[in-house]
């Protein structure tokens, strides 16, 4: 569905993506994990053709792509109806019924609303509808859940779940929250410094393999870092390590005790960790 | 095209600035309109009402110019719309202008009704066709030269900074730079001001460049060169950044 071929992307002499090649596979949901500052977001503009990049991007002919990036940016003195009105004349979509869309996002009491008046959840949801309204082949999203209150999370996921997991597209979904994206994904592909490092394949079957790839390191010094049963193969490469959802969940905590805070930032820092390794 | 043309418009329709500026052009005109009744009643082309409001405007229409084109721009940097409506379209050249038009349009609505209005009230005051032709004529120059030169600069000035406050504040120093020159023989380097004297000569002709064609040409291709090349240059600095 969307094929990368050494994708490069600079700004002001910086690299900010660096010979990245991935395919998209239909109907897949990918997670893409990265710290801040590691590439997600260009990649998402260079999909969309916003940026100047070399190598290639290619998508299916006629692929239709809804996206919610950065911020869910709408014109503020418009009512949330008129900016989906006016989204959908630039999409060639006229005389729309949003009622069902409003309904299904729990806007139905905010369509009248003008935008700068919504909260922060309100209008993340607004953009959800904006990226989802033409029911698109492609659809990215980056940090959706970024700066919302717990309840709000929790209603993102819930739509999310239900709006894009369900359905035949392909999605990509970024965040520097590793649970974020373990709950939708079934591919986490791992960036760091505009470098693709590495992908994780979520089976969902509970007795499923789970494998990241870290290179360049024993796999003695591995165990001892983090002393956890999981399974971890050393190949000529890298090290894979194999676990179910328990496993790699327990792996995650172990990893926790053994270096930050909180299991987000723990999950971070063994993502940055291993990707430390290559 | 004409579907984003609309959209623009579509964009600004509950925006306080739109009505602002639109009293904002008509405040020459009821100045002296009410000056008219109340103290002077001197209709000359020469040195009466419609002059006065001729250099007034020379004053206004630069501000008010770079109000709408900077607003206009702006209002994608500020609601953080920019990547959302970028991604509407690949030619990006067909977006960036149908917002150019837009702005083109919005000024010449301002201009026609403000000249209306004008003729009207000189019509009503029983001028004749040539005098009323006179006032549309040098009406028009003056804004066409004004939008235009002014509009291009404030593009510029807006993509290249993405700051309101830089681009009105640029308009403002346009119309200063504007009136301190209005006399000066090689004013017409610039082109608000050659506008100025070419809708001028239409009022009063004793007054205008030592080498009328010679200058008038180099004007018209100083204001055509330093228009195109804000243009595009305004057009090379609109894009997303990293």
């Amino acid at each position: 569905m969307i094929d990368i071929q050494k994708l490069s992307v600079s700004y002001k002499k910086q690299q900010t993506l660096k010979d990245l090649t991935y395919n998209f596979k239909a109907g897949q949901i990918y997670g893409l994990l990265g710290p801040n500052g590691s590439g997600k977001t260009t990649l998402f503009k260079a999909i969309l053709n916003l940026v100047p990049y070399s190598g290639s991007v290619t998508t299916l002919k006629k692929s239709t792509i809804g996206h919610l990036i950065e911020y869910p940016g709408f014109y503020a003195n418009l009512t949330c109806q008129e900016n989906l009105s006016l989204h959908a004349s630039y999409i060639n979509l006229f005389d729309l019924d949003f009622s069902h869309m409003f309904n299904k996002f729990n806007l139905s009491e905010e369509k009248e609303k003008k935008f700068k008046n919504l909260s922060l959840g309100m209008k993340q949801r607004l953009g959800l509808i904006r990226a989802m309204m033409n029911n698109p082949d492609i659809i990215l999203l980056d940090e959706p859940t970024n700066g919302l209150d717990p309840i709000g999370i929790k209603d993102m996921r819930e739509i999310i779940t239900r709006e894009i997991k369900s359905a035949e597209r392909t999605a990509v979904i970024s965040s520097h929250m590793l649970h974020e994206l373990t709950a939708f994904a079934d591919t986490l592909i791992l960036i760091k410094d505009g470098v693709l490092i590495g992908h994780l394949f979520n089976s969902r079957d509970p007795y499923g393999l789970v494998s990241v790839n870290f290179i360049e390191k024993t796999d003695t010094e591995f165990k001892k870092q983090f002393q956890h049963p999981v399974n971890i193969l050393k190949t000529d490469i890298d090290f894979k390590i194999y676990g179910n959802y328990e496993e790699l969940s327990a792996f995650y905590s172990n990893c926790e005790r053994h270096s930050l805070e909180s299991l987000y930032v723990t999950v971070m820092n063994l993502n940055i960790q291993g990707m430390k390794l290559l | 095209m004409i579907q984003y043309i609309k959209n623009e418009f579509y964009k600004i329709r509950h925006e306080k600035f739109m009505v602002y500026i639109t009293m904002l052009s008509l405040v020459p005109f009821m100045m002296n309109g009410i000056n008219f009744y109340i103290n002077d009643d001197n209709l000359s082309l020469k040195n009466g009402l419609y002059f006065r409001l001729y250099n007034q405007y020379l004053m206004l229409l630069p501000i008010i110019t770079s109000v709408i084109a900077a607003s206009l721009f702006y209002m994608e940097y500020t609601n953080r719309t920019l990547l959302a409506w970028l991604s509407y379209d690949k030619n990006k050249f067909k977006l960036f202008n149908s917002k150019v038009l837009a702005f083109l349009l919005i000024s010449l609505q301002l201009m026609l009704v403000n000249l209306f209005i004008i003729i009207i009230f000189y019509a009503f005051n029983n001028a004749g066709l040539l005098t009323l032709g006179r006032i549309s004529l040098s009406f028009i120059s003056l804004n066409i030269f004004i939008i235009v030169s002014v509009g291009a600069f404030t593009l510029f000035i807006i993509n290249m900074t993405k700051n309101i406050i830089i681009s009105f504040t640029a308009g403002i120093v346009f119309t200063i730079i504007s009136m301190i020159l209005i006399a000066a023989p090689f004013s017409y380097l610039l082109p608000a001001t050659l506008g100025y004297r070419i809708g001028h000569l239409l009022l009063d002709s004793s007054f205008y460049y030592d080498k009328p064609l010679i200058h008038t040409l180099t004007g018209f291709l100083i204001t055509v060169i330093t228009t195109l090349s804000l243009y595009f240059l305004a057009y090379k600095k609109f894009k997303i950044h990293e």
